[in-house]
């Protein structure tokens, strides 16, 4: 595979570390997480199977076009809309646990309006981007960022504040019934993939996904959920880590590296956390509006250039966040991250089946064409 | 007949007005000739050497016609206009019966080649470009010998008429990029003075406004060669030392040529240092505000403690603190760089002073700000090439806003928003910001 996707996979594990979705994993760790997060790898790992190799048997191609070529227009338009939807959710739900915790960590004094106001000023930028310079926007942050994330999870795994005893003994939890959220949770670090619906539009030669390579997701997706749950339970005890709101950034501030320039790990992974979801939001953002002009086009006669839909996303953008940070606290938007991560793998199962509809069309329309 | 003499009386008239043209009758016993040339453009040894001696030596007149279709600087005719504006740039007619002749023979001033004074190498080459074109493009032909190499001459500006020569290698050469520059160069028609290439380069930039540079202007010929080399389009306009080289992307404003002679890990060291000096010119000054100010618990406690202990009695906030010594010291820059040689040093002395201890006793800035002002001055000079180091010097107090505005995270922002700006942009179809890693296994490269 090209080296994008990597980084389109890679950004979502790295990401996930951030977001929500260890919180969700410790409220159900005595009831069968471990046991999720096992079934979620296998998921994930067979949604990533499929969603590249549907794909790669059209370079160059993203779904739009290919709705378009194999299914009427009425079918195509709610689908499109509803794909557009949803990734623009991705972005919100991120843009806004993204702003909590910069108001809770670097920016207390800045009202939560503001701060996403902030951000939305450097993110309405991206919109205006092709999806080649995202990528290789992705690429550099990921050139800066990496290399930081090695450095902070080798220190958190040889550092002697992890205590091991814990980790054993959330361990003993395994043999318990999978949890439907913490599976949600689990699967939603291996969606990356997915964006290929918009970006493979830019993987014009032909790709081959191989074995070694869904091995080697595999091995870094069971790595990335085992790093996800375990380590802040060694930092932050079994016990009570449930009612922690920010685990892993509690994790990182118990240690100090005296000999590094920024003592205080947390500061150099809050600087990792900033950049990677920042690129992550505009990733999500990006798929969504792109998806949005496609749903306009399918319905315009006119194939006219204009920058109208950005216009638009950018308002709609601009005034739901600001709408939304307004009436949300970090207790209701958990209650209503949880309903909505409920819903993510249903989705991507319907993802998967527009898919497999669209290459059975594609095999029917061969072979029509073949008799005739 | 008629119109050979209708031309030159034209020509004659034309230039009647200034005192500098010459029209020289020659006459020997069978042979008559009339030299029409402005006699501060020419060479008048050759002259002597080229037309009158052989005038008087050579018997009959069609021998001495025959000579001058011989001699290897005459020029073509072909209009009159066009050679209204060959004698205004140093050619000299000749009229003779009926023909008329035109030679090259200019006397330049300008030819002598310099040693290079804005890019300099420790190994390497030391000479860099003259002010004459045609110096110049013979220095570039001397170090690269391909029958490829492509010279395709214009003409500039409505009133100067100034040379300008588009250089490039046939085979290798971006055609795109070479179609795209020759369409900006036609469109600059209408303008009637360009005297430098910085101001051509400004012209057929094709943006309203820029910070970062999207060509490279150069005066060293090797990396123009290498340039060439590599399938550049290099820009000469006579008059000036400095070229343009297009198309040109950040990597680029970051090498200096000597990375090419020196030794891989020396190399490969210096480049990162430069890294390293670029990012504390650009992020020292707005990191100093984001940790005084915003969030000094991200650094050690004792550097914390002695930061601000090094603040105690300065009245302003860090972010004026920071901005009016910056500012001090691009004037000290800036004074440096316009006055004369002779008074610079008393200039760079009295703003020492300044910049000096003069300035945390008197309580207008701590310390610790004094070594960041010094650090961020020195760092700046680390970029090789003098545009980005302009854009850079800009961009900082950018930076300073950001993180007057947001702290750390703001820092942040501004620089995934340098990083989104850079990737976003192009120089003539080439991606500007862009990690080049060749990966050799097929399938893998997009």
């Amino acid at each position: 595979m090209s080296r994008y996707f990597y980084y389109l996979v890679v950004v979502e594990f790295v990401g996930s570390i951030l977001s929500v979705i260890p919180s969700f994993l410790f409220e159900s760790s005595k009831k069968g997480t471990i046991m999720s997060m096992l079934l979620a790898l296998l998921a994930g790992v067979a949604f990533i199977y499929w969603i590249t190799k549907f794909f790669n048997h059209y370079p160059g191609r993203g779904l739009p076009e290919l709705l378009q070529q194999h299914i009427p227009k009425w079918i195509a338009f709610p689908i499109l809309f509803l794909f557009s939807l949803a990734w623009f959710i991705f972005g919100l739900k991120t843009l806004l646990n993204y702003s909590f915790l910069l108001k809770r960590f670097l920016l207390p004094h800045l009202q939560i309006n503001w701060i996403i106001a902030l951000l939305l000023l450097f993110i309405t930028y991206s919109f205006f981007m092709k999806t080649k310079k995202l990528l290789y926007t992705l690429e550099i942050v990921l050139f800066i960022n990496i290399p930081l994330m090695i450095y902070i999870i080798g220190i958190l795994y040889v550092n002697t504040g992890l205590d091991w005893d814990y980790v054993k003994k959330s361990m003993m939890y395994v043999y318990h019934a999978p949890n439907l959220l913490a599976f949600s949770a689990s699967f939603l670090i291996f969606i990356g993939a997915s964006n290929l619906i918009i970006v493979n539009r830019e993987f014009k030669n032909k790709q081959k996904l191989t074995t070694f390579q869904i091995l080697l997701l595999c091995v870094l997706g069971a790595w990335i959920l085992f790093t996800n749950y375990f380590i802040p339970i060694g930092y932050n005890g079994f016990e009570r880590i449930q009612y922690i709101n920010f685990p892993w950034i509690l994790g990182t501030d118990s240690l100090k590296v005296a000999l590094a320039f920024l003592e205080r790990i947390m500061f150099v992974f809050l600087f990792l956390h900033i950049s990677v979801t920042f690129v992550n939001i505009i990733i999500f953002w990006h798929v969504s509006l792109e998806l949005l002009k496609s749903t306009a086009k399918l319905v315009r006669r006119k194939q006219k250039e204009s920058n109208m839909i950005t216009y638009i996303f950018v308002l709609v953008v601009w005034s739901i966040s600001l709408i939304i940070s307004m009436k949300i606290t970090e207790s209701s938007y958990l209650m209503y991250a949880r309903s909505l991560f409920v819903a993510f793998p249903p989705f991507f199962l319907l993802v998967l089946i527009v898919c497999w509809f669209i290459s059975w069309r594609d095999k029917h329309d061969n072979r029509s064409l073949k008799t005739n | 007949m008629l119109q050979a003499t209708q031309t030159l009386e034209w020509l004659i008239q034309q230039l009647g007005h200034t005192t500098d043209m010459v029209n020289k009758p020659l006459k020997s016993n069978q042979k008559e000739a009339t030299l029409v040339f402005i006699k501060t453009l020419v060479d008048s040894d050759k002259i002597q050497q080229m037309i009158i001696k052989p005038f008087f030596e050579i018997e009959t007149r069609g021998n001495f016609i025959d000579y001058l279709h011989s001699l290897p600087d005459g020029q073509e005719i072909t209009s009159q206009d066009q050679m209204l504006s060959e004698l205004s740039k140093g050619s000299i007619v000749v009229s003779m019966n009926n023909y008329l002749f035109m030679f090259d023979i200019k006397k330049v001033h300008t030819n002598t080649v310099p040693i290079t004074s804005l890019e300099n190498t420790v190994l390497g080459p030391q000479s860099s470009m003259s002010e004459d074109i045609h110096t110049n493009i013979n220095l570039i032909r001397n170090r690269y010998h391909q029958p490829t190499l492509t010279v395709e001459m214009l003409e500039l500006g409505s009133k100067s008429i100034q040379t300008l020569a588009v250089i490039y290698d046939r085979e290798l050469v971006d055609q795109t990029a070479l179609e795209q520059i020759k369409y900006r160069l036609e469109q600059l028609n209408s303008k009637p003075l360009i005297q430098s290439t910085a101001e051509l380069q400004r012209l057929i930039n094709g943006r309203k406004v820029s910070l970062f540079p999207f060509f490279m202007i150069t005066e060293r010929a090797d990396r123009i060669v290498y340039n060439l080399s590599v399938g550049k389009i290099v820009l000469s306009l006579d008059g000036d030392p400095s070229t343009i080289v297009a198309p040109a992307i950040f990597t680029d404003f970051m090498a200096a040529m000597d990375d090419k002679y020196h030794s891989k890990i020396y190399t490969k060291f210096v480049q990162i240092l430069r890294y390293v000096g670029l990012f504390i010119t650009l992020l020292l000054p707005g990191f100093y505000v984001a940790a005084t100010s915003y969030n000094p618990e991200i650094l050690h406690t004792e550097l914390a403690l002695s930061v601000a202990g090094s603040r105690v009695g300065v009245p302003y906030p860090s972010y004026v603190e920071v901005t009016f010594m910056l500012i001090i010291m691009e004037l000290l820059i800036e004074a440096s760089i316009r006055l004369p040689k002779t008074i610079s040093a008393a200039a760079t002395t009295v703003g020492g002073l300044i910049l000096g201890t003069a300035i945390t006793e008197a309580a207008l800035a701590s310390n610790i700000m004094i070594i960041v002002v010094s650090a961020v001055a020195i760092s700046n000079f680390a970029i090789p090439i003098g545009e980005l180091n302009s854009a850079i010097r800009v961009l900082k107090y950018v930076f300073i806003l950001f993180a007057t505005i947001a702290g750390l995270a703001g820092l942040t922002f501004g620089l995934l928003a340098i990083v989104m700006y850079l990737t976003n942009s192009e120089s003539y179809g080439e991606p500007y910001l862009k990690i080049n890693i060749d990966l050799k296994s097929k399938g893998e490269q997009q």
